[in-house]
């Protein structure tokens, strides 16, 4: 944990040192998808395509800091039989993961300015994650607000002239929410693609 | 700049659309269907042979007073598929209430609400049956023992079906809590919807789920 804090506050402080010049926002609007891995995956192995995010970012020269709000819905229908001692149980089990995100982020871009630019991240915050098993009529629940970070690396292409200020962005981000309370640390993939505005 | 709000409110659209389409919800009755197990740690299954069933299935809230819409209409062909599902792992069952089975099997049935899963006396329910007979030794009394934790029911529109298998040669850890032992037990669980012969072939595709899951009680 101690490692992942470190990292997070040395790859955000370059964002937010740029704070202390010229100031141009950034916002953007995504559509995001997901892939579960290690104990998220154990619980929920699909593939999602349903999510969103919403970015704000200060821009300063080649870098930026700024608030990501987000939304992945991760789920799995399986019929299967699960065996306690004494106990066997079988019926559609419906199982979700809710993985709300609102995390500080900062960015650091490569390229030049009006064309494709890379660029890398890391996002650090609090992970609200609500996880269901719905089987037969019964409903199992946890939720938990985790720590996490998520590194990311993406890159950002201009529209087309007659939308100056616009641009399209893509991401991959890996969200990493440490365990709290009984739930163990949850981890996914999440793909962003989106559009963003410069003001 | 008109232009611009019209990309935005598209993808905006678009991601609202994408947040409304929630995944994987229940769309029909057969996917409520549960199939509970429990078994008695240690049980020697195979020491029995022979079981006698009553030929009623009982409806548990009217034995304890409430009302009920229990459909008793497919009652036989739920206990002939349960004797044919114990008869496929090398049961006998033994009609002659005058005879004592190694084991008695009882079904019963519920569709109210908030019951607890064998909390009531067992007995008043099935007090009419003539096959206690052999087992009414100074040990039968009020209930039974069960070694597993209880089960809820919670829903109104579902309906139960349960069975259990006592041995009442088994004593209970403590003899105050009953005069045999449930060595194995069955719930079957689900909405009640759907025409009888859907709700039929539910009912019996979850009983032979039951035993399948239950493979120890096959005797050679």
């Amino acid at each position: 944990m101690r490692i992942w804090t470190l990292a997070a506050v040395a790859l955000l402080l370059p964002g937010l040192a740029s704070a202390q010049g010229e100031r141009s926002s950034w916002f953007g609007l995504n559509w995001s998808l997901a892939s579960p891995t290690a104990n998220s995956k154990e619980f929920t192995s699909d593939f999602s395509l349903r999510g969103m995010g919403l970015e704000w970012r200060q821009l300063r020269g080649r870098n930026s800091y700024g608030l990501s709000l987000g939304w992945n819905a991760m789920n799995e229908e399986t019929l299967e039989t699960s065996s306690l001692p004494q106990v066997d149980l079988t019926g559609f089990q419906f199982r979700y993961i809710n993985a709300y995100s609102v995390l500080l982020a900062g960015h650091t871009y490569l390229g030049t300015a009006g064309s494709a630019r890379p660029f890398l991240g890391i996002k650090a915050g609090t992970y609200y994650i609500n996880r269901r098993v719905d089987v037969g009529l019964w409903t199992a629940t946890d939720n938990n607000w985790h720590f996490g970070v998520a590194p990311e690396l993406g890159f950002t292409v201009p529209l087309r002239q007659s939308y100056g200020s616009e641009a399209f962005y893509t991401a991959v981000r890996y969200n990493y929410a440490l365990a709290a309370g009984d739930t163990p640390y949850q981890s996914w993939f999440a793909i962003d693609i989106g559009i963003a505005t410069r003001r | 700049m008109l232009r611009n709000y019209v990309l935005w409110g598209a993808l905006f659209g678009c991601s609202l659309g994408v947040a409304a389409c929630y995944p994987g919800e229940i769309d029909s009755a057969a996917q409520t269907d549960l199939v509970i197990t429990f078994h008695q740690e240690g049980a020697d299954f195979q020491a029995n042979q022979t079981f006698s069933m009553p030929d009623s299935i009982v409806d548990v809230s009217v034995a304890a007073g409430a009302d009920s819409t229990l459909n008793h209409a497919h009652d036989a062909e739920i206990l002939l598929r349960i004797q044919q599902e114990l008869e496929d792992m090398g049961y006998t069952r033994e009609v002659d209430t005058t005879v004592r089975a190694d084991v008695v099997v009882l079904v019963s049935a519920i569709t109210v609400e908030n019951n607890v899963y064998y909390t009531y006396p067992w007995y008043p329910y099935w007090g009419w049956w003539g096959g206690w007979g052999p087992y009414s030794s100074p040990g039968v009394g009020s209930n039974y023992y069960y070694p597993w934790y209880p089960v809820y029911t919670t829903n109104f529109t579902s309906g139960s079906l349960f069975i259990t298998m006592i041995d009442p040669d088994v004593p209970p850890p403590d003899t105050s809590q009953g005069a045999g032992i449930a060595i194995w037990g069955a719930v079957i669980n689900g909405m009640l919807e759907g025409s009888d012969p859907e709700i039929l072939a539910r009912i019996n595709n979850s009983l032979s789920q039951a035993f399948l899951q239950s493979p120890y009680l096959a005797i050679p």
